[in-house]
């Protein structure tokens, strides 16, 4: 396996200088992976993040961040190794199953993930007569189970949204579809300025902030799940996003006094908008509470419906 | 939580960038908060529009099970240093706080009202020795006289009503009838001083003995008897110079005034007094009434009064009958244990005497003040064996050639050593004979009998 990138001078350096040490501590030696070998992999590592005016230092920080032994134990098992495969197997599958359980929240959906993915991670397909596994592109920037769970997680959304564009007549019956309010038009309908008001106070707003935004108004996820996602303590992502809803506010009522609106017309413009009303017609009718934990369990039981027959079948 | 304009959600959702997803090991990286800074914000700028991207990340969030136990084992390492057990542990330290303040603000009110009470005692001594005779019975004298050895606090308070009671101009005559009557002018210079306690106790004589044991009761009463009225060893011999100078007539006079001033003393400071079982009916009057008698009687026979000017409030129908009435006089017991004890209560209570371990020893007489029972449980025992009591005359006799003496039943003590021409009382004591307060014979184990017939002052072998 070659690099299909060519990397800088420092970053070779770096590679050729750091491998003997990062390969005796990755263990490739009992995989039957040289030293030479694992050059390769980390050049084709480095070739795929590394800018290509990175400097040597930067070159030995990434290297040395790599999970490395469990990159050629990846790379072992894409190979074909069965020693590999044998200490994959035996500290990946369990929790391979557990992971797939918690995503689909079902039994034999999650069995059904799962088996998939093993199937990929094996190589059942084929390119130019030669068996492609998923673990080759492992890249060791995370760790393997992270990844596996990852890669599962990738999975189950890409079969959800296949299944979601395949849902049958019968089933949006069922769902209530003909009941729904129709989609709300795009924003012609809306105040020109709250819009490029909102905007412009969402551009100034930091891309943490805006995540944090969109996993908890729009995702549903609990202040838990955000937390979790950015690393930081639940109590923080409260405060912040109290702080957010606030200067939002402020900074479009600002925005549109600026453009000539007096405060009292931008704030019923925040307050009272024909969409807002769309939105809560909508949510009546679809009997959707605004918890987001069961916003995401309604998701779950929602690809379950549509899983568990297909399996069943 | 405050709720976003519905604007802003629908602005958000419509930023979806057309940008390629960033793979498994990147995301799988920012999820692990491994990636550089540069590539985390590059990442989040991606979750921030994808809504896509950001589902897979919380789904592939590890197992909450895994977090918790981590929350578990962090709370449990910071258990103790978590706001929530800070904040309680704050408010806990402050009401305990608060409460030892109180309890030590309590404390020392309480204790300033005890000094201010003593230091009223002090600055009106006959307060101590002039009775309010309220009407009710009194309690026991040796109650009173365990009271005076064991809590001297609560004679405090004892003292402190007796001095509300009692009228002052009452309490002025009593005092200088008191001190006048050991040694007029003397004592009558020595009483106007406030201390009147102290002076009491080294103003000399007879009734300077009595009124060191009055003071001394009454001031061990009023919680500062250790300290406000010890015995001087400069002014007690002449104390008992003086007793024992006295005449046979004076000193049989003084007797059983010996142990009325005793009583006295010991029931100056309790509220009311108890006569003794023996005594005859005593009537009681306002203490004015008492003190005036006393004083116009003093005039007339100082020597013979003078106890009963201590006694200070007791005052008979007559005044000729004040020398037959007889007050509780102690009396003394040695335990299976050898100690020495004595009794006011005709044996009710036995209060643990032990003269030996009260006061250091000077020259060939020593004085021992029982100024408390803890003093006393808290020197080392010796054996008694044999004890004699004449009225206030109290011999005790025991191991080792152990001897002592006391004058006022017990307060004070004497250690006495019987010799003749150089040669003293050897082995212990097994018999102390008293027929008086004068003549008295002591045995001992090594067959030696010991006579002395002027108070112990001089001894014969026999």
């Amino acid at each position: 396996m070659s690099a299909t990138k060519t990397i800088s001078a420092p970053v070779q350096s770096s590679v050729t200088e750091l491998a003997g040490e990062l390969h005796a501590k990755s263990g490739g030696e009992k995989f039957g992976i040289t030293c030479e070998g694992f050059a390769a992999i980390l050049c084709d590592v480095a070739a795929k993040y590394l800018p290509e005016t990175g400097n040597e230092a930067e070159a030995r920080a990434f290297l040395q961040s790599l999970r490395v032994e469990e990159l050629v134990l990846a790379r072992a098992c894409a190979n074909g190794d069965n020693s590999a495969w044998e200490i994959f197997l035996t500290r990946y599958r369990e929790k391979l199953y557990q992971a797939a359980l918690r995503i689909a929240r079902e039994d034999s959906a999650a069995r059904e993930l799962a088996d998939g993915l093993y199937a990929e991670l094996y190589g059942v397909n084929t390119r130019e007569g030669e068996r492609v596994s998923k673990l080759a592109s492992f890249t060791g920037r995370g760790s393997l189970e992270g990844w596996l769970r990852t890669v599962l997680a990738q999975e189950f959304v890409n079969r959800y949204r296949r299944t979601k564009r395949l849902v049958s007549l019968d089933e949006e019956i069922e769902e209530g579809a003909q009941f729904a309010a129709r989609e709300p038009e795009a924003s012609s309908s809306g105040d020109s300025r709250l819009e490029s008001c909102t905007d412009e106070a969402l551009a100034a707003l930091s891309s943490e902030d805006r995540l944090v935004l969109a996993a908890y108004y729009l995702d549903g996820r609990t202040l838990a799940e955000v937390a979790r996602m950015t690393g930081v303590h639940e109590s923080t992502i409260s405060r912040k996003l109290d702080k957010l809803a606030k200067s939002l506010r402020k900074k479009i009522v600002a925005g549109m006094m600026r453009l000539g609106v007096d405060r009292r017309a931008a704030e019923e413009a925040l307050e009272v908008d024909v969409r807002d009303l769309q939105v809560n017609i909508r949510r009546s009718l679809g009997q959707e509470p605004p918890g987001a934990a069961f916003l995401e369990k309604k998701d779950g039981l929602r690809l379950q419906q549509k899983i568990a027959p297909r399996a069943k079948s | 939580m405050q709720d976003v304009p519905k604007i802003v959600l629908k602005r958000l959702q419509g930023t979806k960038g057309a940008e390629a997803h960033p793979d498994a090991d990147l995301l799988t990286a920012f999820a692990e908060q491994s990636l550089g800074e540069s590539e985390r914000t590059g990442v989040m700028e991606h979750l921030a529009r994808c809504n896509d991207c950001r589902e897979v990340v919380a789904l592939a969030l590890p197992a909450n099970e895994a977090v918790a136990v981590s929350d578990t084992s962090r709370s449990s390492r910071g258990g103790w240093f978590r706001w929530p057990v800070l904040r309680w542990s704050v408010a806990i330290a402050g009401i305990i706080a608060i409460a030892s303040f109180g309890i030590l603000q309590y404390r020392q009110r309480q204790k300033g009202e005890i000094l201010s009470s003593n230091l009223s005692a002090r600055n009106e001594p006959a307060s101590s020795a002039v009775q309010a005779l309220p009407a009710s019975p009194a309690p026991p004298l040796a109650r009173s006289e365990s009271r005076n050895i064991i809590l001297p606090a609560q004679n405090d308070k004892q003292a402190e009503k007796k001095k509300q009671a009692e009228p002052p101009g009452g309490l002025q005559s009593s005092a200088t009838a008191d001190f006048s009557i050991a040694q007029p002018a003397r004592a009558l210079n020595r009483a106007a001083p406030a201390a009147g306690a102290a002076h009491g106790a080294t103003s000399g004589g007879v009734a300077g003995g009595n009124a060191g044991g009055n003071f001394l009761g009454s001031g061990s009463g009023a919680g500062v008897a250790p300290k406000a009225a010890p015995p001087s060893p400069s002014n007690t011999p002449a104390a008992q110079g003086e007793l024992k100078n006295a005449t046979p007539e004076e000193t049989a006079k003084l007797e059983p005034s010996l142990a009325r001033g005793q009583a006295g003393a010991v029931s100056s400071a309790a509220p009311t007094i108890e006569a003794a079982p023996q005594s005859e009916v005593v009537t009681v009057t306002t203490e004015r009434q008492a003190a005036d008698q006393v004083i116009e009687s003093q005039k007339e026979q100082p020597s013979q009064y003078q106890s009963s000017a201590t006694l200070g409030v007791v005052e008979a129908k007559d005044v000729a009958t004040l020398s037959q009435l007889e007050l509780a006089t102690p009396r003394w017991s040695i335990s299976a244990e050898g100690t020495l004890q004595r009794t006011f209560d005709g044996g009710k209570t036995w209060v643990e005497v032990n003269p030996g371990s009260v006061a250091s020893k000077v020259g060939n007489t020593h004085n021992f003040a029982m100024k408390n029972k803890a003093a006393v449980q808290g020197n080392p025992r010796q054996v008694f064996r044999a004890v004699s009591a004449a009225g206030a005359e109290v011999w005790a006799g025991g191991s080792a050639a152990m001897l002592y003496h006391s004058t006022d039943s017990g307060l004070h003590w004497a250690r006495v050593v019987p010799s003749e021409s150089g040669a003293a009382l050897t082995g212990d004591i097994t018999s102390v004979e008293f027929s008086d307060s004068q003549h008295g014979r002591i045995a001992t184990s090594a067959s030696e009998v010991w006579i002395t017939a002027d108070d112990g002052k001089t001894w014969h072998r026999q």
